[in-house]
């Protein structure tokens, strides 16, 4: 692929200043989307150096080949879609295979079901044991979704694209960016869960070894037991 | 519509993607069943959780400063490269 703008008959002077107002605005567009693209980068990556070096390496590509964006279309979608090839063709290499997901597929509407577990179905995530989930432990969640999914994932649910941005930004059919958001989605509430377990958050619920005094009863139980062993 | 079908859309309903006519029907299932409407509810909040906290993060501010600067550079080559042409 030939990187330099096709060589027209633009050379005169009022030309060139209007092609300079053009990448002046180009840096300005493109930086409002600089935090979504260094959080997709960091999700690709896994690594904060290499997520850094992959956003301006894609930048650098979006501006020497702004003039062939056509105005009018999504410009949103279009910076994702360069740091999308970006990542394939420069870094994805370099990472190595990724290691297999250990991830456990599940149910639909997992979280729901654990939650819901007495039969009243809860209505928000708030007052769960998912609301003291904090930014690292959901971002960790995600990390742990086999890639395709992961990016889709990220840029559905974090970055909130619509489906045929999506479809645009990683180059698959919208029917492909669905089916990935099912299973992505699946995937997740599994991580989210495994997180809140991990945090140990979860004990009490099902999944943990059930115990019918509860937690704080069975603590209770160990400091009453230690302390008839001082005596 | 019937819990279902509801449950099958439920997900483009959250993400908005949805035809009118679609969107219409939905909500009216919603309307008429405490369970289905407990199950949005809760997949919705599960949403806007995951949304806000990952956005808390954002780029570092040495990555905006080095990419401006990046930036400006390759705006000066460009224009030495198109000054250049014409005398060619």
């Amino acid at each position: 692929m030939n990187a330099e703008p096709a060589p027209q008959a633009d050379t005169s002077e009022s030309a060139h200043q209007e092609a300079a107002a053009t990448r002046a605005r180009f840096e300005e567009e493109a930086l409002k989307h600089l935090d979504p693209l260094y959080r997709t980068a960091l999700r690709m990556t896994r690594n904060p150096s290499d997520a850094e070096d992959l956003v301006q390496d894609a930048l650098v590509r979006a501006f020497r080949f702004y003039d062939r964006f056509e105005p009018g279309t999504n410009f949103r979608a279009w910076l994702f879609k360069i740091l999308t090839n970006t990542y394939i063709n420069s870094y994805r290499r370099k990472q190595g295979r990724p290691p297999e997901s250990s991830l456990e597929d599940t149910e639909e509407f997992f979280l729901y079901n654990q939650l819901s577990d007495d039969g009243e179905g809860v209505t928000d995530v708030e007052g769960t044991v998912l609301d003291r989930l904090g930014a690292d432990s959901i971002q960790r969640a995600i990390d742990q979704l086999p890639p395709q999914f992961r990016t889709t994932v990220q840029l559905s649910d974090v970055e909130g694209l619509s489906y045929a941005e999506v479809a645009e930004a990683t180059g698959v059919a919208k029917g492909t960016v669905m089916s990935r958001l099912f299973r992505g989605r699946r995937l997740l509430q599994r991580a989210l869960w495994d997180q809140a377990q991990a945090a140990g958050f979860t004990s009490g619920s099902k999944v943990h070894s059930p115990s019918t005094d509860g937690h704080e009863g069975a603590e209770n139980g160990v400091v009453a037991r230690s302390r008839g062993g001082t005596r | 519509m019937n819990c279902r079908d509801c449950v099958t859309a439920l997900n483009s309903f959250i993400d908005r993607e949805l035809s009118d006519e679609d969107v219409v029907q939905v909500r009216a299932h919603l309307e008429d069943c405490g369970g289905c409407l407990h199950l949005y509810e809760f997949e919705e909040s599960l949403r806007r959780l995951v949304r806000v906290r990952c956005q808390e993060q954002g780029a570092p501010e040495s990555l905006r400063e080095r990419i401006t600067l990046k930036l400006a550079f390759e705006r000066t080559r460009l224009q030495q490269r198109q000054q250049r042409r014409p005398q060619l």
